[in-house]
């Protein structure tokens, strides 16, 4: 019995750790925002990171091949940029300045697949556009999962 | 500075030794408050505020004893014609915090592997 209630109050710290580091890292609406659509907000946030990732990936693939190309290729590293600036900014907003732990991690990964894709896609031909069309759809969707803090392996902090 | 650690009075982990807890995260208020540092470089002291929902002597005072065991730093920026304060969880800060985290795990883990036994 004692040790149930010794467990249940170490989940309710770990929980509360866990919220905490997530609600430090997730991009967060402005102050002047009310508590009712605060939610709502931070989930638009994400959701307007996560399209711009998910295009920019979408992006460099596209086009017939010459300069058209070139200019969604162009498009694919903006689209990234505003993809992490958009977050980022919305932290500073809020007095939260860089990142640590996970969420430097979850940014290096970020832009590590984001120069391989942009490589991938400098050499790819018009018949893989749909393939990398998809392939935006699956990348949005986990970063927009990841923001949310809905990607945490077997529902525990991450260190 | 070495975390001061105490003894746990969790049920023991799963290789039998006791988790070892840091006795100055049994504050709420402090935990909450290192938890949230340990998600960014710094943060503003209106910051923390907003999240812990603390008044400014309460964060103040927590804080402060943070800052004595070497846990949190405390500095202030330029911003305009006034100057802000930042809070910025240390090294030494983010290891004991990662540790009482572990502890805390190993805790609901003894207990769940306990629970299924019985």
């Amino acid at each position: 019995m004692d040790d149930d209630a010794t467990g249940a109050r170490a989940a309710a710290q770990v929980e509360q750790v866990r919220r905490a580091r997530l609600a430090a890292g997730r991009p967060t609406p402005p102050r002047t925002v009310s508590a009712a659509s605060a939610a709502s907000a931070a989930s638009a946030a994400s959701a307007a990171s996560a399209l711009c990732a998910g295009g920019g990936v979408a992006l460099v693939a596209q086009g017939e091949p010459g300069v058209q190309h070139l200019l969604f290729l162009a498009a694919g590293p903006l689209c990234f940029a505003a993809a992490h600036l958009l977050p980022t900014a919305a932290r500073r907003r809020r007095g939260l300045h860089g990142y640590r732990g996970w969420g430097r991690t979850e940014n290096t990964t970020f832009l590590l697949c984001a120069a391989v894709l942009v490589v991938c896609g400098f050499s790819a031909g018009t018949e893989l556009a749909w393939i990398f069309a998809g392939l935006g759809v699956a990348a949005g969707a986990a970063w927009y999962a990841m923001l949310r803090g809905a990607l945490v392996a077997g529902g525990r902090v991450r260190p | 500075m070495a975390a001061t650690a105490t003894g746990s009075d969790g049920v023991g982990g799963a290789d039998g030794a006791a988790p070892v807890l840091e006795e100055t995260f049994t504050s709420a208020v402090r935990l909450r408050i290192c938890a949230y540092l340990s998600g960014c470089e710094e943060a503003d002291f209106k910051a923390v505020q907003e999240y812990c929902g603390l008044s400014q002597p309460n964060l103040s005072k927590n804080v402060t004893v943070l800052a004595e065991r070497g846990y949190v730093e405390v500095g202030k920026v330029a911003s305009g014609r006034y100057t802000k304060t930042r809070l910025r969880l240390t090294a030494t800060g983010q290891s004991v915090l990662d540790a009482h985290v572990a502890a805390l795990q190993q805790i609901v883990d003894s207990a769940r592997a306990h629970r299924t036994r019985g």
